[in-house]
């Protein structure tokens, strides 16, 4: 097994959000997979994977590997989180806001929880998943990836 | 937390409509009324500017109404061209400008020779400029219900982003720290 410190994923973790960014989404792939085989007691690479699949369209992909980083850290917020978006995404509103709530509730003032705070506040104000998809694109949230930087 | 209520166009439009028509059926006279208020104010300023009596007469009578201009020209008929006044009668500054045929028809001769006439046909314009204004004040609310709208959506997909964004940020720390 090949060993590599930490700082070295890190350049490639945002190698990969890079990627994302510029909707290169096999490549970004390949480097979170690499990752995660480098980290496979992280869920932060798997959450990456979700995310590319997210900015893919391709919801119910996004949300088997949200549920597998939340295999490998059940506590894991930003898993939970990204499970949310993901669920309302695809029409599980409900559940999504159970999520988004636990996480909103375990980290009031972190990132996790701001982010689960702003997407409350959105279906709270009566977003649908289809008035961002339809407006923005996908290419506003790979854009916001590529703001990791 | 509650939502907003969502801005009903169609509703603003109706309430709009029923001001309009509560102005055509009343509003006339109050307009006359504040022009009439105007018609000393309008002379005034026109003494101060350096103008002739007349010319304050004929500014006053366009603003006080008829009976006023007929007992400041000292009976003689407002509409007389003798005057000069004649361009305004009926219609006022108002109405004449925006309305050119009070004006011509001032001038051929076959101009409004009933008092009662010209009134009714400066009430009809005054009704339709303040319907105009009505529409122009709705068309107004409703883009400033659509700029609202939109400044909120924009604001919450920015708030969605920006969370977004930090929360990648502190995944990647996370990470990092992790090892």
């Amino acid at each position: 097994m090949v060993s590599l410190d930490r700082k070295y994923l890190l350049v490639m973790m945002e190698a990969g959000y890079v990627y994302l960014g510029m909707q290169r989404f096999e490549e970004a792939t390949k480097v979170f997979e690499g990752i995660a085989a480098l980290a496979p007691d992280s869920e932060v690479p798997i959450v990456a994977l979700g995310g590319v699949s997210f900015c893919k369209g391709d919801f119910k992909d996004s949300i088997r590997h949200y549920k597998k980083a939340l295999k490998i850290d059940p506590d894991s917020l930003f898993a939970k989180v990204y499970l949310g978006e993901a669920l309302f995404f695809s029409g599980e509103k409900e559940k999504a806001m159970n999520f988004l709530q636990e996480v909103l509730k375990a980290d009031h003032d972190g990132a996790a929880g701001n982010f689960a705070k702003a997407l409350l506040e959105a279906i709270d104000h009566g977003f649908t998943p289809g008035m961002i998809l339809e407006k923005e694109g996908k290419q506003a949230h790979a854009k916001a990836q590529t703001q990791v930087h | 937390m509650a939502g907003l209520e969502a801005i009903n166009t169609q509703q603003i439009r109706a309430q709009s409509s029923a001001r309009a028509m509560t102005t055509k059926s009343d509003g006339g006279e109050a307009f006359l009324g504040i022009l009439e208020a105007l018609g000393p104010v309008t002379a005034e300023s026109a003494a101060q500017a350096g103008a002739g009596v007349n010319s304050q007469t004929v500014l006053s009578s366009a603003f006080s109404g008829v009976s006023a201009s007929r007992h400041q020209l000292g009976g003689v008929p407002s509409y007389s061209s003798a005057t000069g006044s004649g361009t305004y009668v009926g219609g006022g500054v108002s109405s004449t400008r925006f309305n050119p045929s009070v004006r011509a028809a001032s001038y051929d001769g076959s101009g409004p020779g009933d008092l009662n006439a010209g009134s009714a046909d400066t009430l009809a314009d005054r009704a339709a400029l303040l319907d105009q204004m009505n529409q122009s004040n709705t068309e107004l609310l409703q883009l400033q219900a659509q700029i609202q709208s939109t400044l909120q959506s924009f604001n919450i997909k920015s708030n969605i982003l920006s969370a977004d964004h930090r929360a990648r940020m502190s995944m990647i720390e996370k990470f990092t720290a992790r090892g």
